[in-house]
């Protein structure tokens, strides 16, 4: 890891690497994940799930099923009168389980409950279901070609919690949302350029692997509801689960226990209304803990056809871009709304552009529903866009490099009207890059080498609480409603806490994700934690400190003069720390402070986004022009993230995220059959990389105080999964001739694209 | 979820197949359980009785017989054979090949007889013993019998074996003078996406026998005669032979490839004729230094 630092020094502990608070009990197997949680009484669920892509269901009979000894409820929507079946925190169109009709392979039908597991599952086979199959569509082209089967013929409420303020567009039955992006004369610009590039890009259907799956306990108890789930947003998710049952958010109590990664598939809502739905049928607490392969088929990445046209002037400067993106959205929204109004924006790069015209739209095939995916709308389109970069260069005689720093915008300058001004220094980014792959020397024969960049409108809405508690001993509890998924958030917290309460890390501890017991947050994603979560920790500690001096005044100074001090106050000289404030304001030995941050859409979260999350990768590749494999020689990530309060932990992200890209890549790809079946729903035949497959690697991390977050820090955690598939097709193109077009770079995919180079070439000894 | 099933741990051959018998159909042979176990959960197989062969000292081990031959026990596992240097010395291309199946969390549990009798057209060490003239050594209700490796393999995951019957035991010749193995794989993912085996003698200045094998191309490895007739007859000299390996990719490209998430019969077509040439220069290396 090299560090590039130009901002103020920080108060300790912040910028110290320090251990993550979870490491020891994860690595010694003391976490503890939902699935090894139990409640008294509990009973166990599993799923039969549908093996058509596309039907209507039109018998289910489960008396076998309940016959089976150990066997306490079958379940199926015809059960569930009582309850409102379709969630969805945008476009209220999921059926909690399958209503008259499947639209997924693995579409959940009938929840048995039994005092197993292994009872659970041998009842499943006891169930007989009869399906009239439907025609199915598996493809964006498909879903939109005349007579295309209509997936759903209801229309589905839109909710608020969809993440954007416009309503939800669709001009096609087959069209869940559709979003633009228009700014400037786009015909002129595209008229007046020197150079028009054009073309057609694919981005897979992919799964945002966790090491563990969705896992859920629902237990209805006092009139309300508790439930334990493997989730990133236990807020929005008590949102669903309120409406689903007809309760009182104040009756849901989410908690998330210990989270085995999330990487955005474990956002929003998942199994909870199905596993709550299925403990009531029984009046049992239920675990539903689901295998990596229904994990696969629960959510998975939006799939991408990106039709785009970039515009240019001699000299490089883009002048337009027009682009049209249909995501693959599969059988339900989902997130998918949101996923295609930030692809719409991300498409546009990091660059100065007069004129752009965009459209996304998000489709329904008979796929399983994607959902929120690291990096979330924006490598789709960067993909698509940073290809054009290098094409254009090349078409230009420019160096890549330099289209680049031509086109970025300058500190402070809007991508668009309205946004907030670009809080990063793009170009020193881009040298960042450049310097570490030693761009100014040529590539070794048979490599080649890229530089890609994109911005992303990052940070959601900013919407968020924290508690700070200050108790009699002077130590500290504070409440957040974000989410450890394994990024360090736990770990990043209450660094900040402790460095404005200024007290040794161990004086500090946390308590997230509990909507009962702890404090809001709308979501743990768009990379918001730290920025966001860390200002309301900041106003917390701020308000409990001013407190504390008003109560040192009160009970210490007889309401004379006291001073501020390093971790309390100086009264007459005497040194008085937060502890003994509490205890002398409540006169005795016990009683807290508390202060309250809040955190919304006013000062300096006016403008939108929040903050702007940078994505600038380099890489080197080598191509065996034999067997079409590509081999990453080099990866180089620019971490551009304003201040790092754990560097290490910024640069575990990094390294994670660009490997996740790389995957994509090169080979994750969800394939899917015309006919619906899924291909590679499993570990093996799904390929992710290990870390045999991690290459010679440089994460740089840029510090320049320039965040909207604490200490000038802003978010990470996706910005370097984004430009990798481009940085790697870029690559490529230089290191062989050839451009791809469509991600995974498959060896065959590589070795068709050589052969249409070189058309005659087989058959050479 | 895997389904009760009872769980036999003979402690000789003879009694495992006892065990068997009584079980009826019931029974299978468990080894790592690697594919066994997999399969039981997936619910495409269901045994009430599992017998577990990694306890048979029959079974186990790795020697060279008095004919020479080295002789691996069928529940030898990858990782055994990966460090073994019996069989380093004897068929390096084994430990090769063996270092690169799966990963090691299956290479220390998966067995070499669990991988043959499962017969998946993506097997490593099938195609290699292919190639290498191998036999194994079987034992069942009705005695003992061996069978050529080469038409042990009947469809994918489908063998010459009965289901009583044990592998007891791989038996790979000893190479003869100026004779060498080789193996070579394109690999994507966990299996191989292609493979070619050959094995070569050379007498003087020329290739006299040459047998090829290919492996994940058609629905089960194979020998491709007309491969190892095109290499036969060819000067011993690496640089000399465009013209019988571009002859033995054209046989190969004849098959019948079968296209699968690793790539297209086409591109597998392409990869076998790429493989080819470098597995037969690994051999003719191998050979020359034999010689
Ligand atoms: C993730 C993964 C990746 C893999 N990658 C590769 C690869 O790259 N290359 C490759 O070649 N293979 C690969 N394999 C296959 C692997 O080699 C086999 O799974 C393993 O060798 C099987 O051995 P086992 O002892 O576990 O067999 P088991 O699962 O115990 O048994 C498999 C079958 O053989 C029968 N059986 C086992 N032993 C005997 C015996 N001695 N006599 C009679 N019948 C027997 C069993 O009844 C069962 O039907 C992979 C497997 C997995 C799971």
């Amino acid at each position: 890891m090299r560090r590039v630092t130009t901002r103020a020094t920080p108060p300790s502990p912040i910028g110290e690497s320090v251990p993550r608070r979870d490491g020891i009990a994860k690595v010694t197997g003391a976490a503890r994940f939902t699935s090894d949680l139990s409640v008294p009484g509990m009973a166990w669920a599993k799923i039969l799930r549908s093996p058509y892509p596309h039907a209507r269901i039109s018998s289910i009979d489960t008396a076998a099923a309940l016959a089976l000894p150990g066997v306490i409820a079958a379940v199926s929507a015809a059960d569930l009168a009582d309850v409102e079946l379709y969630y969805g925190h945008a476009l209220a169109d999921h059926p909690l389980i399958a209503h008259g009709v499947v639209r997924y392979g693995g579409e959940p039908v009938v929840g048995i409950v039994a005092e197993d597991p292994a009872t659970a599952e041998e009842a499943l086979a006891l169930v007989s279901v009869e399906y009239d199959p439907l025609p199915v569509v598996t493809t964006v082209e498909a879903a939109l070609a005349p007579g295309a089967p209509i997936l759903h013929e209801r229309e589905a409420e839109q909710r608020p919690q969809r993440g954007f303020e416009e309503a939800i567009e669709r001009d096609h039955p087959n069209v869940c949302s559709s979003s633009t992006q228009r700014w400037g004369d786009i015909d002129a610009a595209f008229a007046g350029a020197d150079l028009v590039v054009e073309g057609d890009f694919r981005y897979p259907i992919s799964y945002a692997y966790a090491m563990e799956p969705y896992t859920a306990i629902a237990h209805w108890s006092d009139g309300g509801l508790t439930v334990w789930s493997s989730c990133q947003h236990p807020f929005m998710v008590r949102d669903d689960l309120a409406r689903c049952f007809h309760l009182p958010l104040s009756a849901v109590r989410v908690i998330v226990p210990y989270v085995g990664g999330g990487y955005g598939s474990k956002s929003y809502t998942k199994i909870e209304p199905l596993t709550a739905a299925l403990a009531l049928r029984a009046d049992r607490p239920v675990k539903l803990a689901l295998s990596i392969e229904e994990s696969i088929l629960t959510t998975r990445g939006d799939g991408a056809v990106v039709h785009i046209a970039s515009a240019f002037d001699g000299d490089g400067r883009l002048r337009g871009r027009r682009a049209e993106i249909l995501l693959n959205t599969g059988a339900y929204a989902e997130n998918s709304p949101l996923v295609g109004r930030k692809a719409a924006n991300r498409i546009c790069g990091p660059y100065r552009i007069p004129a752009v015209d965009v459209t996304c739209r998000a489709i329904y095939t008979n796929t399983s529903p994607a959902s929120s995916f690291r990096g979330f709308g924006a490598p789709q389109g960067i993909f698509a866009g940073e290809s054009q970069m290098d094409e254009a260069a090349e078409r230009l005689g420019i160096d890549p490099l330099e289209i680049r720093r031509r086109n970025v915008v300058r500190p402070g300058e809007a991508l668009w009207s309205k946004a907030r001004g670009m809080d990063a220094d793009l170009d020193a980014d881009l040298l960042l890059a450049a310097d570490a792959l030693a761009w100014d020397t040529p590539a070794r024969p048979g490599r080649g080498r890229a530089i890609c960049i994109s911005a992303s409108d990052a940070g959601s809405e900013p919407v968020t609480t924290s508690l700070l508690r200050v108790h009699a001993d002077g130590s500290v509890t504070v409440t957040v409603g974000s989410t450890e998924i394994g990024q360090g958030s736990s770990t990043v917290l209450a660094q900040i806490a402790a460095a404005e309460m200024d007290l040794p890390l161990d004086r500090v501890h946390l308590l997230q994700s509990d909507t009962t017991a702890a404090s809001y947050d709308r979501s743990t994603g768009a990379s918001r934690t730290t920025t966001l979560v860390g200002l309301a920790i900041q106003a917390a500690a701020r308000d409990a400190r001013s407190q504390l001096l008003e109560w040192a005044r009160d009970a210490l100074a007889g309401g004379g003069t006291v001073e501020p001090a390093k971790g309390g106050v100086l009264v007459a000289g005497v040194h008085h720390d937060w502890g003994a404030i509490v205890r002398a304001w409540f006169a005795g030995a016990g009683g807290e402070v508390v202060g309250r941050g809040y955190l919304r859409r006013a000062g300096s979260m006016t403008a939108m986004p929040p903050f702007w999350e940078i994505g600038c990768v380099g890489a080197e590749v080598s191509v065996d022009e034999e067997t079409g494999q590509i081999r990453v020689e080099r990866l180089v990530t620019v971490g551009d993230v304003g201040c790092a309060i754990n560097p290490q932990l910024v640069e575990s992200q990094d390294v994670g995220a660009a490997i996740m890209g790389l995957g994509i890549a090169l080979s994750e790809e969800l394939v899917y059959t015309p006919e619906g079946s899924l291909l590679n729903g499993n570990l093996v035949e799904y390929r992710v990389p290990r870390a045999s497959d991690i290459p010679p690697f440089t994460a740089i991390l840029a510090e320049r105080g320039d965040g909207v977050g604490v200490y000038g820090a802003k978010g990470g955690g996706e910005g370097a999964l984004n430009p990798v598939a481009a940085a790697v097709a870029n690559a490529v193109r230089r290191a062989t001739g050839i451009r791809l077009h469509e991600a995974p770079f498959t060896p065959e995919r590589v070795w068709r694209a050589l052969r249409e180079r070189d058309p005659g070439r087989e058959g050479d000894g | 979820m895997i389904p009760p099933f009872a769980l036999a741990r003979p402690a000789s051959v003879s009694e495992a197949i006892a065990t068997f018998a009584d079980a009826g159909q019931d029974a299978a042979w468990y080894a790592g359980g690697t594919e066994l176990l997999q399969v039981m959960k997936m619910g495409l197989a269901r045994f009430g009785t599992l017998i577990d062969l990694k306890g048979l000292p029959e079974l186990r081990g790795i020697a060279v017989d008095a004919s020479g031959a080295l002789v691996i026990g069928g529940a030898v596992t990858h990782r055994e054979i990966e460090r073994s240097s019996i069989v380093g010395r004897e068929l390096p291309g084994l430990v090769g090949l063996e270092a690169h199946v799966a990963n090691v969390r299956v290479r220390n549990q998966g067995t070499i007889g669990g991988n043959l009798c499962f017969a998946e057209p993506h097997s490593d060490p099938a195609t290699f013993l292919l190639a290498c003239d191998a036999h194994v050594e079987l034992w069942g209700a009705g005695g003992a019998r061996e069978l050529p490796i080469d038409g042990f393999f009947l469809e994918p995951f489908v063998t010459a074996r009965t289901p009583d019957e044990i592998l007891l035991a791989i038996v790979i010749p000893k190479a003869a003078a100026g004779e060498g193995r080789a193996y070579e794989k394109a690999k994507f993912r966990e299996r191989p996406a292609v493979s070619v085996a050959v094995r070569l003698r050379v007498a003087g200045d020329a290739i006299v026998e040459a047998v090829v094998a290919v492996g994940s191309m058609t629905d089960i490895p194979v020998r491709v005669p007309e491969a190892g007739t095109a290499l036969a007859g060819a000067p011993a000299d690496p640089s000399a032979l465009g013209a019988p390996l571009a002859a033995g990719a054209e046989a190969m490209a004849e098959l019948d490839a079968v296209g699968d998430l690793d790539g297209s019969a086409d591109f597998k077509r392409h990869l076998a004729g790429v493989l080819l040439r470098s597995a037969t220069r690994a051999a003719l290396s191998e050979a020359i230094a034999r010689a």
